[in-house]
């Protein structure tokens, strides 16, 4: 599907006077809607094992949408794979602008932790704190190639790295986490 | 395979995500420790999201639009009314750098000055109407007119 992309001409810019034909943004609302459903919840996943913080995913989450909607993005068209890898990167840039500011807290994940006990929870937890202690840039590429998919130039894309880094990278991340699952199993299933 | 990469690496992921994984793909990954890492990464990384995605509460795209759409409306007034800024920085900047010879000009009194009736300011008191020149008046009436003016077009939208 290609999402329909309002084509305005400069002299269209008076939403303060007239509304325009789509708003003052560049996307149908009908066509956001079916975007939104297809990417809310993968990129709020997304940020939020990538940051470990879930309010600063929620805000980025928002910023990156809204950011989205509002890109001077009236003379392209996207179908929804390049829509939805531009709006991972703005997600992923928003993200690293966090992380470089100084004087930021730690970034730590306050997910609610499981109050029952069992074995199924106690994966997640222990896939939670293995995936915590990666590098930032490590959980970023895992996620992207192994939940989501996306080929090392989609990553590329995404993140600003450089193919070849991304293939060190891709290499480098799975051992360290199947490591560190390995060295924390307390299940069959993982110490296999 | 290698030490380092195993061509059967993306599909041993590609395979778990949609479903498809088949026992060659397993025994391969059995035997593989490159791909039988990516297996295990793979599988456990694609339950957490699922486990994450359902329990996630997101906002309604309406929320999303509504403040795309304030944000897009500042964004275009801030286009809209950037020349007027620059001017009124421009104009800013032209009475600092005038300011000190304008001083320096009225310093030595100027010629205009008795013209304005202002050089008998500091010596006016209650009878200060008859101190004022017609030039003066048509200066003050003029001023009076623009402001009322300038008022009415920038709050006529409102």
């Amino acid at each position: 599907m290609i999402l329909e992309l309002a084509l305005r001409a400069p002299s269209d810019i008076e939403p303060l006077a007239r509304p325009a034909r789509h708003g003052p943004l560049a996307m149908e609302e009908s066509a956001f809607r079916a975007f939104h459903e297809q990417t809310a919840r993968p990129l709020l996943a997304y940020l939020v094992r990538a940051c470990g913080d879930r309010h600063l995913a929620e805000d980025i989450w928002q910023e990156a949408y809204c950011r989205f909607l509002t890109a001077d993005i009236q003379r392209m068209r996207m179908d929804d794979r390049q829509a939805r890898s531009y709006l991972f990167q703005i997600a992923t840039n928003l993200m690293r602008d966090k992380w470089r500011r100084p004087k930021e807290e730690p970034l730590e994940d306050d997910t609610p932790e499981p109050v029952a006990a069992g074995p199924h929870l106690d994966l997640k937890l222990e896939m939670r704190q293995a995936f915590q202690r990666l590098k930032p840039r490590e959980r970023q590429l895992l996620w992207l190639a192994y939940v989501e998919g996306s080929n090392h130039k989609e990553i590329a894309h995404c993140t600003g790295l450089r193919a070849a880094r991304i293939r060190l990278l891709l290499f480098r991340a799975p051992r360290k986490l199947a490591d560190l699952l390995r060295s924390d199993a307390r299940h069959p299933e993982i110490t296999k | 395979m290698n030490n380092h990469s195993c061509q059967q690496e993306q599909n041993v992921a590609a395979a778990l995500r949609a479903g498809t994984l088949d026992a060659t793909l397993l025994a391969h990954a059995a035997a593989c420790p490159v791909c039988s890492d990516v297996l295990l990464v793979t599988e456990v990384l694609q339950k957490d999201r699922a486990s994450l995605e359902r329990d996630l509460h997101v906002p309604d795209a309406a929320v999303l639009w509504k403040k795309a759409q304030a944000r897009a409306k500042e964004q275009a007034l801030a286009k809209a009314t950037l020349p007027i800024r620059i001017v009124r920085i421009c104009a800013c900047i032209l009475a600092f750098v005038a300011a000190p010879s304008i001083l320096i000009e009225l310093s030595h009194g100027p010629a205009w000055l008795p013209d304005l009736g202002l050089k008998h300011l500091s010596s006016i008191d209650a009878n200060w109407l008859a101190a004022l020149t017609g030039t003066t008046v048509l200066g003050i009436a003029a001023t009076i007119l623009c402001l009322g003016l300038s008022s009415w077009y920038m709050l006529r939208e409102e």
